[in-house]
């Protein structure tokens, strides 16, 4: 893996795997989430893939990416601490594998996506504002038909109440309207000039003159870049419980533990090993005795958002054992306080996420993943370095970093027509 | 022992497939740069066999979710249970039925040979008692009631239930609260002795493994395994639909539609290749009826499609969410009708084919979509990458003759609407 700085705020990682018949580059934004930019920076990213100057509109696109030989771009906002992610990624195929080159056409084709309408004041015409803003309202409002999406929705907002990570990534909808094209501009101007700014690459080589291409284009922009600030810590406060009722067959439980301690990546270690020791695998506590043995649930997961020491769990249940459930899971967490588990659990789950990780090595996509998510340090680390990190978390680690959790919030959707006993 | 051994090669890369004196199919594919590996050992039973005989015997009828049911079960054993032993290796295993077909995989970075004996182990060695069977029913009662309140799910079952009149393809993977409570550890052993056998049965996998040392060990630890011949339930589907349309209510943003074209079952992998043409050219954001569905607000950012089939059914499918989904399923099926008359134009010809080669060569990229394709292959009997030769050789006339064929007027539509 090679890391570098190209500039104040902008770093490029190359994956060079040999492994794939395709290429996958990501240009990745991170800027902090503040709630009247979020319909605008969530609308952006969409019509930068949705049209170019060259290339206005979806069937353009479209046309050009089949003659790329199905070249896939996508974009994408993600919520990750209190920073907001927006990625635009190009996947492509490799010259190796068709009749004619294509492949310098894909990457000045993602240049063009990203950058082109900045470089020719083009702005955003109302048509394709217009579809935009329907598709976004319709994505957003969307979210109520995935019940267990939902839940954690609802669950988040109460869990970060007050910090910005409580807001839907994508903004609400009836904010999504008002977006003006000049809001739109001056996103877009905040994204390539003040911006945290990752550059990810994995395939078999960089394409020629990349580096040397990103450095020209960047600093054409006339860049001033904002450090992000650190994430909030989520506190920890007395426990608060919000029933809201829909007409559902089955109650979703959303259950979230504040710790009062975040930090970055390596130093979160110890709640990302407890979280999966706890409800991550089919070796967890949380599989093993609150599915298998009592036979109350398909799934009950649990996951940590580390940067703010938070740690979700998540459930799909019979309405009348949801009391039972949330006793559960707590009984099992109890148990991970307590130290009551074996040496034998602590290796299935270290054998298991440094299995589950080196897998990701054949994966562009998880490759890809893994690097744009850890934007906070201002290097890189690799996939092996991460595994012997987790391997060197111990079990009084994990009985701390479960000591620390207090339930904070419960969330519970329910229908409308059973009460809850 | 190996009866058979052939090789077939696209794009670099060469799968092995054996066939055993037994009947079981296996297939290897080499990675040798990948760090990772994934297998899957799976029988050609899913929730459509509710009907069947054994080497000629009875016919036994079976409650509707039973295949998924026994997938569950067969996780556990005596003494313990197979993600146990998973877990001490790392691995990470899974399962998973269809309406044809049920899979038990793993996927590891390391210990492939433990790995492997594992799941040749658990998945030869079923275990049902009353007290496991009693057990599983609330956890897969849960996962029925989660289905129930997933609208994707209910649209398209209920596409499937107006399309097919008597194929089992119309029964949900999983059944009923009522339908699972029927099933015994007796009706389990008997679907497991008729539908486990390799006869019935495949292996694939793509990894570093070696693949000579890899057949070797499971001719071995198979050899001693007994095939046995399967009737499968005789039914009469008609060509028709069934029934035109399904409304159902429930807590959605907005309305979603499917709507299925009722097709010919009788398919060659040459008309597989056609139908991916067709239904991907309908369906492409580059489409002219892509584009009048967005100017009219008839579409969000893409229209689905899934070219259905198995044996005995194949239905073409498109989806999507619109507020007005009458008018969505007109458009797509007039633009069909155009495509039949004019025939597809060889621009539009050149985008898909390119688009559909080049995720032909995406699909190597992955261990678990190139097992996934060999899985397709064993159960279809296609001969692997035959697809992706022909599509390097298909034209227009093969593309709108198969066009010809598809008769639009035999339609059924479900759509899932907000509650009132």
């Amino acid at each position: 893996m090679s890391y570098i700085k190209t500039a104040d705020g902008i770093d490029l990682i190359f994956e060079p795997v040999d492994s794939f018949k395709t290429k996958l580059i990501s240009f990745n934004f991170y800027t902090p989430i503040v709630e009247k930019e979020c319909p605008a920076a969530a609308l952006l990213p969409a019509l930068l893939v949705g049209g170019t100057p060259d290339c206005p509109d979806y069937a353009a696109v479209s046309h050009r990416l089949d003659m790329l030989y199905g070249a896939d771009i996508s974009s994408k906002v993600h919520t990750r601490g209190d920073v907001r992610h927006s990625t635009i990624q190009l996947s492509y195929i490799d010259d190796k594998y068709t009749s004619e080159k294509t492949e310098a056409d894909a990457v000045d084709f993602l240049f063009e996506v990203v950058f082109q309408r900045f470089f020719r004041n083009f702005g955003f015409n109302e048509k394709e504002l217009l579809r935009e803003k329907r598709i976004l309202k319709e994505q957003i409002e969307s979210i109520i038909n995935n019940k267990r999406a939902y839940a954690r929705r609802q669950a988040s907002r109460l869990i970060f109440k007050g910090e910005p990570s409580a807001l839907p990534v994508l903004g609400e909808a009836d904010t999504v309207e008002n977006v003006t094209e000049k809001e739109l501009i001056s996103e877009y101007e905040k994204l390539l000039k003040n911006a945290r700014v990752r550059v990810v690459v994995v395939g078999n080589d960089l394409p020629d003159g990349f580096e040397a291409k990103l450095r020209d284009t960047f600093g054409k922009v006339g860049r001033c870049y904002l450090p992000l600030p650190d994430d909030t810590v989520t506190a920890v406060c007395e426990t608060e419980t919000v029933i809201e009722k829909m007409p559902v067959n089955q109650g979703k439980i959303v259950l979230g533990y504040a710790s009062g301690k975040g930090g970055r990546d390596f130093d979160t270690l110890p709640l990302f090993v407890m979280s999966d020791l706890f409800g991550g695998g089919v070796y967890s506590k949380l599989f093993k005795n609150v599915r298998e043995k009592q036979s109350l649930c398909y799934y009950c997961v649990a996951s940590a958002v580390r940067s703010k020491g938070v740690l979700v769990v998540d459930s799909g249940v019979e309405a009348k054992n949801s009391d039972k459930l949330i006793s559960s899971v707590t009984h099992e967490l109890d148990a991970v306080k307590n130290g009551d588990f074996s040496s034998e659990d602590l290796d299935c789950c270290l054998r298991s996420l440094s299995d589950e990780l080196n897998a990701l090595k054949d994966s562009q996509y998880a490759l890809e993943a893994f690097h744009s998510s850890r934007f906070r340090d201002e290097t890189a680390h690799t996939i092996d370095e991460f595994i012997a990190a987790i391997n060197r978390v111990t079990a009084d680690d994990i009985r701390a970093a479960a000591n620390s959790l207090k339930l904070k919030t419960v969330y519970m959707l329910l229908p409308e027509t059973e009460e809850k006993k | 022992m190996i009866k058979n051994r052939e090789i077939f090669s696209a794009l670099d890369e060469t799968v092995h497939k054996f066939t055993l004196s037994t009947g079981l199919e296996i297939y290897l594919l080499s990675k040798p740069t990948f760090k990772s590996n994934y297998a899957v050992f799976g029988t050609r039973y899913g929730s459509v066999d509710n009907r069947f005989a054994r080497d000629g015997g009875p016919f036994t009828d079976v409650p509707a979710g039973i295949a998924h049911f026994l997938e569950h079960k067969l996780f556990e054993s005596e003494d313990g249970d197979a993600f146990s032993r998973f877990s001490a290796t790392g691995a990470s295993a899974n399962a998973y039925t269809s309406f044809d077909r049920t899979c038990y995989l793993f996927n590891c970075s390391a210990r492939f040979d433990d790995n492997l004996d594992i799941l040749l182990d658990f998945v030869r060695h079923p275990y049902f008692t009353p007290e496991t069977v009693q057990k599983e029913q609330g956890i897969i009662g849960q996962e029925i009631r989660m289905y129930e309140d997933s609208p994707d799910w209910v649209l398209y079952i209920s596409l499937l239930k107006c399309l097919y009149k008597e194929h089992p393809v119309r029964i949900d993977i999983t059944g009923t609260a009522d339908s699972i409570a029927e099933i015994t550890d007796k009706l389990l052993y008997s679907c497991y002795d008729t539908f486990y056998n390799p006869n019935n049965m495949f292996i694939c996998a793509a990894g570093n493994f070696d693949i000579e040392a890899t057949i070797n060990k499971i001719d071995s630890a198979l050899k001693n395994d007994v095939g046995h011949s399967i009737t499968k339930g005789d039914f009469t589907e008609s060509s028709r639909i069934y029934k035109k349309s399904s409304e159902k209510r429930m807590t959605v943003a907005m309305p979603m539609f499917a709507v299925g074209i009722k097709c010919d079952p009788k398919l060659t992998i040459s008309d597989m290749v056609a139908a991916n043409v067709v239904a991907e050219a309908v369906s492409s954001t580059s489409s002219p009826l892509f584009t009048e569905l967005t100017e009219k607000n008839l579409i969000g950012d893409s229209l689905g499609y899934e070219n259905f089939f198995g044996n005995g059914f194949y239905s073409m499918i498109f989806d999507g969410d619109s507020f007005d989904p009458d008018a969505s399923v007109k458009l797509i099926t007039d633009y069909i009708k155009k495509m039949q008359k004019d025939g597809m134009n060889a621009d539009e010809f050149e985008g898909t084919r390119r688009r559909i080669y080049g995720n032909a060569v995406k699909h190597f990229d992955s261990a678990d979509d190139i097992v996934g394709q060999l899985v397709d292959c064993a159960v279809h009997g296609f001969e692997p990458y035959r697809d992706i030769k022909l599509l390097q050789s298909i034209t227009t006339d093969d593309v709108n003759a198969f066009l010809r064929r598809i008769d639009t007027d035999n339609i059924a539509v479900s759509t899932v609407l907000p509650k009132e």
